[in-house]
């Protein structure tokens, strides 16, 4: 049952002040990386010290999950501000033309990652085809199925990359499939990720948050991905019947912890959560994770978060009688 | 029939009132004076629309946070939790928690109304959360029944109306999103049926149930006007239905509002195919009134694009409305 992270960390002062000078132009490229490298540090160095098993490069660099791609695929422009809640806006990518790959965008990164993990594996996280079609306005493909397909190629090029790196574990994020409504949306995505995974031999994972996930299934169970990660504490792990009632039998990246909210959970409550896990899946096929990136809340709460999480994961095993 | 072009929600808050609301949290501008500049851009807002060539506007709904935060926030027995995702889209509202017995406290949105119908020129429309869609977006761990939820919604909504409706406005919408959901529960829809038709009864306004994000059930149409609704929002971009499909929900409808702009997408209509898509659809239309919109808020693209949206949609209903006459 070993720990993991869902990919974001909470962006470190360094990170943030060198994105902010590069993108006035006061900065170059080289410089940008080195600030990036530094807080990729920070973020492994916390990883480590809560002892988290599979981590990820804390996305340092990443503003926001699909403008982040947009910027660096071809076919996409970053339009205005468009809210996501309360007061807080992004800038949403606009395809204006044939979405492709043209090099190398989160290799780096994961590289900056490896180097300091001391021997843990990094995670390889990208951004689904699906999501990023329907996060982005579409002023170019005249059917949406093209633009998700072809989203699909260019990121499969991605995935290549992070394996040829030596990537043991991929995942990609679809948090926008749990907003689908038609069941042809379940076979959009799948026949993408199909795609985006063609002849991958690493660790092939989705995560899905944040929706009415139980309407995901049965369908999601014919994806072609080893493992499915999904938000459950947020949720008051309502999934997990579900779970059982569709005899679920993939690998299960289980959100223990809440990532809305300041309040950092008791041990006790995440054993909880991971007992009533364990009553519907083994503890071989469970990856205990967050429910979703950290990004949003504060690093001392986010480290705190991650402490209680290890915590509960060790007391479990012994009770167990594997740690 | 009477074609208008009109608003449907809310317009996207304005880059200098996005700041405000910034420098207000951050403790550097009091509520007096963030509120002040959410009037100066809730007048600005307003003659935007009325530049645009609408003929039904809106306050813009600048404060608002999303569809039922500020109604909700307003109620005793309410906890605002966690953020969950706005139906299919990529924005998130606050869940509210109902811990215990709903009371409405104090009036919440006649300032900014009254302050709509003070400075517009043209009709106005007042928005309000139905009580349908706040019930199935609340947490409820209070009432036994849903549909207890949805009464004293209702109720508390009553007692905002009674003081709405010393506001001279021409219209008040009801958004009811939820009403294109496949997961809506029949037994909870006839409670709805009952608490709406009571609220509207005996209001100053033409009332108004906004339906989007999906294709509603034409019985739920009927339904409506049956219980006094006066006209019913369908949004003709997220249902995919063909036309001839979609001719099913006109059989007996009195007066309609059809989105036909897409707001949750950039890219700019042309008004003289959407006029010639529309004429269509009017060979089944009869009606005395018939609003066209957005087919939601406007809150789903940036600022700059809302201003050219209704525009398109203004022309658009020129054209229409030339085709008609």
């Amino acid at each position: 049952m070993p720990t993991t992270v869902v990919g974001s960390y909470p962006k470190f002062e360094v990170a943030k002040e060198a994105l902010r000078r590069y993108r006035k132009g006061d900065i170059g490229e080289e410089e940008l990386d080195k600030a990036i490298m530094e807080a990729t540090k920070l973020v492994v160095k916390d990883y480590l010290n809560a002892g988290i098993d599979i981590i990820s490069d804390g996305e340092q660099r990443r503003e926001d999950m699909a403008v982040f791609f947009a910027e660096r695929l071809e076919g996409f422009r970053i339009s205005g501000w468009v809210r996501v809640f309360d007061n807080i806006y992004f800038r949403k990518p606009v395809v204006i033309g044939e979405v492709k790959f043209k090099r190398p965008i989160t290799v780096k990164d994961w590289k900056y990652a490896l180097a300091f993990s001391k021997g843990r594996p990094v995670k390889g996280i990208i951004t689904g085809p699906y999501t990023m079609a329907d996060w982005s306005f579409n002023e170019y493909y005249k059917e949406r199925e093209e633009l998700v397909i072809d989203l699909a190629r260019a990121l499969h090029e991605e995935v290549k990359e992070l394996e040829r790196a030596g990537a043991k574990y991929i995942q990609v994020d679809e948090p926008a499939l749990s907003t689908h409504r038609e069941r042809q949306d379940m076979e959009l995505a799948r026949e993408a990720l199909r795609e985006v995974f063609k002849g991958i031999n690493a660790k092939r994972i989705i995560h899905i948050c944040y929706g009415k996930l139980e309407r995901l299934f049965p369908d999601l169970l014919e994806f072609p991905v080893d493992q499915v990660d999904l938000e459950m504490k947020n949720s008051g792990y309502r999934l997990l019947p579900v779970l059982k009632e569709y005899s679920f039998d993939k690998e299960l990246g289980l959100g223990v912890v809440d990532v809305h909210t300041l309040r950092v959970e008791s041990v006790e409550e995440v054993v909880r959560g991971i007992k009533m896990a364990l009553e519907v899946i083994g503890p071989e096929k469970i990856y205990v994770d967050p429910d979703c990136g950290l990004k949003l809340l504060p690093r001392e709460i986010a480290l705190s978060k991650l402490k209680v999480m290890v915590e509960a994961v060790r007391k479990v095993r012994k009770e167990l009688g594997s740690e | 029939m009477e074609i208008l072009s009109a608003n449907l929600g809310n317009y996207p808050r304005p880059p200098d009132l996005r700041k405000a609301i910034d420098r207000f949290k951050r403790g550097k501008l009091t509520r007096g004076e963030l509120l002040r500049k959410a009037s100066e851009c809730t007048v600005r807002i307003i003659r935007l629309q009325e530049i645009a060539g609408l003929d039904v506007i809106t306050s813009g709904m600048l404060l608002w946070d999303d569809l039922i935060t500020k109604f909700m926030e307003g109620l005793e027995g309410v906890e605002l939790n966690g953020l969950l995702r706005f139906f299919d889209n990529n924005f998130y509202y606050r869940v509210p928690v109902v811990k215990g017995k709903l009371r409405w406290r104090h009036p919440l949105l006649t300032e900014e109304y009254g302050l709509a119908v003070k400075v517009a020129r043209k009709r106005v429309k007042l928005v309000v959360p139905g009580p349908l869609t706040m019930a199935y977006l609340c947490r409820n761990e209070y009432y036994p029944k849903l549909n207890e939820l949805i009464w004293e919604l209702g109720n508390a909504l009553k007692r905002e109306l009674s003081y709405l409706k010393e506001i001279r406005a021409d219209y008040l919408q009801f958004d009811e999103p939820i009403l294109t959901e496949e997961e809506l529960k029949i037994e909870h829809f006839e409670a709805y049926l009952e608490v709406i038709g009571g609220l509207v009864k005996g209001l100053p306004f033409k009332s108004i149930v906004a339906t989007y994000f999906g294709c509603l059930n034409p019985k739920f149409l009927q339904a409506l006007f049956d219980v006094g609704i006066y006209m019913v929002g369908l949004d003709l971009i997220s249902c995919k239905k063909g036309l001839a499909d979609l001719s099913r929900y006109f059989e007996g409808a009195k007066a309609l509002s059809l989105g036909i702009v897409d707001a949750r997408n950039t890219k700019l209509e042309d008004p003289k195919d959407l006029a010639t898509t529309l004429a269509k659809v009017l060979k089944h239309i009869d009606v005395k009134e018939l609003h066209l919109t957005p087919n939601t808020w406007l809150d789903y693209i940036p600022y700059e694009r809302a201003f050219l949206k209704l525009k398109v949609l203004s022309e658009a209903t020129k054209e229409v409305r030339r085709y008609y006459e």
